[in-house]
């Protein structure tokens, strides 16, 4: 553990930092806010922060505590975040690893495919997918998810290419170890310090991304809480209320922040750099 | 380079039909009920089973692709349900605008992207490097749909300059078109910067280690000279081959801003079939963004690659 | 001081950080010499040239006590002043790399920069004498050299090229960085004729770098002998290759092949490696490596006067008897 700390760098302690205090954020908003995030109270609609101490970040056009729509916003983020990179990234390591080390025709049609899905603009895709699997929080789950399959593919086919050539794999392919082994004990090892790395970033991309659908309507719907939602209801009241856009918007900035801060500290400290 | 050329142009053809595939697959799952979508739902079964099978509907899936390809390979992207026009002729109607902010925001953001990421290569650990390593790591983090919503609030609220939205067409005023665009194409260059400085310092530092950089500095050339004339001659490949490749995905990525400023184009169009779940709208529309990117993005690799002479040099030896 | 120096250092030292790449240097180089330097690989060659030309790589520090070119103590002088001095009196050969010619530019435009920016003349009066060199060092249609790039040229072509740049500002020194490296044994005779021409013809001194005993041989007039990063042997080329005073030079003149050479005799090589650390000592840093090693080498040792410009920095030079073994 010392150790481990001697070895950190800024980044990495940094964005560890930022997702530490998301997280701890998310915790603590499922057993308490300092208000119900979706109940309306139109008698404190508009409030400034600052305005009234009861509402730290002031309230939005019903009324509803900013703070705490911020707090349930922060557990829809990371749900999502979590979930669908979670999902994206196994399906993609295992038909990267499948596409390698199989090889053949169904090696080459996995590839293709990827391809294919990579050469789409990322925000085309995402709309694309949404459309598929419908609007909402699990249309975005499953569409954020098909979205990241392709870089983790591309990605763990790369490196078994890179690697099968390394004489410790060859020496196990030539003891007959199987496909299977060959890939839990030899090759995900190996990988495992650029697939930890690409998950960090791929999971900031992922908020960035469910923000970007929920602000244009096609993520998380109202009555509930999500930053992009909340921007794109601030967007409706910028001209008499500004102030409605400072906190969603400083929200996916410090957390998209901090995963690709751990991204890079990652990089730095587990991947041994090619001189 | 001839060799090059013919690889990356067969792998280009295999990414546009596997692009193909995926887009019609993909959205031919919603679009079973497009004969519904047509016709409302109090349509008779007898009414929706004629309309499907004018459409086409009817036929297995493999003929279904085979028809449309054979629209796309004639230019005919189908017809949209929603505006009952065709979708080529929508397109087209929203190519300029779309065109203009990814054209205005790679400009803007190339521009800032070779003086500054110039400056931080020279200076390495200096000021301006130390805040270009900021943008680099900032840029890409800010969310460009806040980012236009601070922008309207601050800038086009407040002066009677750029409008909070709308277009405006060159051909009324050329002005108010430059007016129109240049808040989302800023939106747009901020997000694409920090990896445009990332491309031009990194592709710096490596010009100013060549030989060409040591014989400049033993001719006692000015500081400049070596700077600009040499340096920075070496280093334009690769961040123009970077921009050009962002310009060509910014077709695909205009939908937000778009979206906040109203501007009528691709993106909005998407958008727009996306929420009426006009399926023949988006399959068009996609297909023909998707095939632009990696048209372009061809193009560009080759161009970049004509500039880099070892690339010639193969060129010349084979 | 003598005026006739071009090149004049006491006591250079070249630092990495704590490393020491180059100790305790003196040279002198009078104007109209051909002068060789010999060594290994890593023996500090390059590095000195680089210290001479100020393009020492980032984080390298040199120390002396004078560093005079051409008569002006570069001590003085900012970086700018001094790569300006270096700029209008010294010509540089590099080796034989693909770009030290800007692979974008045309060599037109390249060939020309020194000399318009040190204000020998205008860009029309700098083609005209580019075409002028271009013909001097062996080409037939300057003008399509001219219009070409480097890469598109063959390496003898390129090294040629270089040349005529180096001498376009009529440059007092020449220093060649190993100019003959990689290239074929014919093409590299033409350059080093070209050499020995322009030194002999044009009175224009050079300083050229070779591992290349045989070839420093038959062209230089004076030789100066390096070994992890200090000169240990210098002197007029007669006495280096005939009567070579440092063990070291011998050794180095003993592993060339010859054609005298027959099946029996056996290609010899100097045991171990220059040394890349440890080079502060001030004792015989070849010590470890020499045949003829003694406990006296182990005591601080310095340079000795063998004749008048004969130079050896050893405890005990060899004499006749040692040489003819």
């Amino acid at each position: 553990m010392k150790k481990f700390l001697k070895k950190a760098n800024p980044s990495l302690i940094i964005g560890a930092a930022i997702i530490l205090l998301v997280a701890v954020t998310a915790i603590v908003a499922f057993f308490w806010t300092p208000y119900a995030p979706n109940v309306m109270d139109n008698a404190h609609s508009y409030l400034k922060p600052g305005d009234d101490p009861a509402h730290l970040l002031g309230t939005d056009q019903f009324g509803r505590d900013i703070l705490s729509r911020i707090m349930e916003g922060s557990k829809t983020v990371l749900i999502i975040g979590f979930i669908s990179v979670i999902c994206g990234a196994f399906a993609g390591t295992l038909l990267g690893s499948i596409a390698g080390v199989v090889k053949g025709p169904i090696g080459s049609i996995i590839m293709r495919a990827m391809e294919g899905f990579i050469a789409f603009p990322s925000a085309l895709l995402a709309i694309m997918l949404v459309a598929v699997v419908g609007k909402g929080e699990t249309g975005a789950i499953i569409a954020i998810s098909i979205y990241t399959i392709a870089p983790f593919a591309r990605l763990t086919n790369t490196m078994i290419l890179e690697n099968e050539n390394l004489p410790a794999i060859k020496a196990a392919k030539s003891f007959g170890v199987d496909s299977k082994r060959l890939l839990t004990h030899y090759y995900l090892p190996m990988m495992l310090p650029r697939l930890l790395t690409q998950f960090s970033a791929s999971v900031g991309s992922a908020i960035m991304t469910e923000a970007a659908l929920s602000f244009l309507g096609l993520g998380v719907q109202p009555p509930n809480a999500s930053w992009g939602l909340m921007l794109s209801n601030a967007k409706q009241y910028a001209l008499l209320y500004p102030y409605l856009a400072f906190a969603p918007g400083i929200a996916i900035i410090v957390t998209v922040l901090g995963f690709h801060l751990l991204s890079d500290g990652l990089g730095d400290l587990l991947i041994k750099r090619r001189s | 380079m001839l060799n090059y050329c013919i690889k990356r142009i067969y792998s280009a053809v295999i990414v546009v039909i596997v692009v193909s595939i995926i887009t019609f697959l993909m959205l031919s799952m919603v679009s079973g009920n497009a004969a519904i979508l047509a016709l409302g739902t109090d349509a008779t079964p007898e009414q929706l089973a004629a309309l499907e099978h004018e459409m086409g509907l009817d036929l297995p899936w493999y003929l279904q692709y085979f028809n449309w390809v054979k629209g796309l390979v004639r230019l005919d992207f189908g017809s949209s349900m929603l505006y009952g026009t065709d979708v080529l002729t929508l397109i087209i109607q929203r190519l300029p605008v779309t065109l203009s902010l990814a054209l205005f925001s790679m400009l803007m953001s190339l521009t800032v992207s070779f003086i500054l990421g110039t400056i931080s290569a020279v200076r390495k650990g200096g000021i301006v490097d130390i805040i270009c390593r900021s943008i680099m790591q900032l840029g890409t983090t800010i969310p460009g749909f806040w980012l236009s919503i601070i922008f309207i609030i601050y800038i086009a609220l407040r002066s009677p300059v750029f409008p909070i939205s709308g277009f405006v067409s060159p051909s009324e005023s050329f002005e108010g078109y430059l007016a129109s665009i240049f808040l989302p194409s800023l939106v747009l260059a901020i997000a694409e910067t920090g990896s445009m400085l990332r491309a031009v310092r990194t592709s710096m530092l490596q010009s100013l280690n060549q030989d060409y950089i040591i014989m400049a500095k033993v001719q006692g050339l000015p500081r400049w000279k070596i700077y600009i004339k040499y340096g920075l001659r070496g280093a334009l490949a690769a961040p123009l081959n970077v921009a050009g490749l962002k310009f060509a995905r910014l077709l695909g990525g205009t939908t937000i801003v778009e979206s906040v400023f109203s501007l009528p184009g691709l993106g909005r169009l998407v958008l727009v079939a996306v929420e009426q779940r006009d399926i023949f709208l988006l399959q068009g529309t996609a297909m023909f963004i998707t095939a632009s990117v990696v048209l372009i993005s061809l193009a560009v690799d080759i161009i970049t690659a004509l500039m880099n002479p070892r690339m010639r040099l193969e060129g010349e030896q084979s | 001081m003598d005026s006739a120096n071009l090149v004049s250092i006491r006591n250079l030292t070249v630092l990495s950080g704590q490393r020491v790449l180059i100790k305790n240097l003196d040279l002198d180089i009078r104007e109209g010499e051909l002068i060789g330097v010999a060594g290994e690989s890593g023996s500090g060659k390059t590095m000195f040239i680089l210290a001479m030309l100020n393009v020492l790589p980032e984080g390298v520090k040199i120390t002396s006590d004078r560093f005079e070119l051409f008569g002006k103590d570069c001590r003085t002088l900012s970086s700018s002043e001094w790569r300006s001095l270096v700029g209008s009196h010294i010509g540089f050969v590099p080796q034989n790399t693909m770009f030290y010619l800007h692979p974008m530019m045309k060599i037109k435009k390249q060939i020309i920069d020194s000399f318009v920016s040190h204000k020998k003349g205008t860009k029309e009066q700098g083609l005209a004498r580019a075409a002028e060199l271009l013909r001097r060092v062996g080409f037939d249609d300057p003008e399509r050299v001219l219009n070409s790039y480097g890469w598109e040229l063959s390496g003898g072509m390129r090294q040629r090229v270089n040349i005529a740049m180096a001498l376009m500002n009529n440059p007092e020194i020449l220093i060649a960085d190993e100019p003959t490296t990689a290239l074929d044994a014919a093409i590299q005779r033409q350059i080093l004729d070209l050499f020995k021409d322009i030194n002999e013809n044009e009175g224009v001194t050079i300083l050229m770098v070779s591992h290349d005993l045989g070839m420093l041989h038959a062209y230089s007039n004076m030789n100066m002998v390096m070994y992890a990063g200090r000169m240990v042997e210098f002197g007029p080329s007669e006495d280096i290759f005939n009567a070579p005073a440092h063990p070291y030079t011998k050794a180095l003149l003993d592993v060339i092949p010859t054609l005298s050479r027959t099946a029996d005799d056996r290609l010899v090589e100097i045991p171990g490696f220059v040394p890349d650390s440890g080079r502060e000592v001030e004792s015989c840093i070849f010590a470890d490596r020499c045949p003829y090693a003694e406990d006296i080498c182990r005591q601080p040792v310095s340079m000795t006067h063998i004749a008048a410009h004969h130079l050896c920095l050893c405890a005990k030079p060899l004499t006749g008897g040692d040489r003819n073994e």
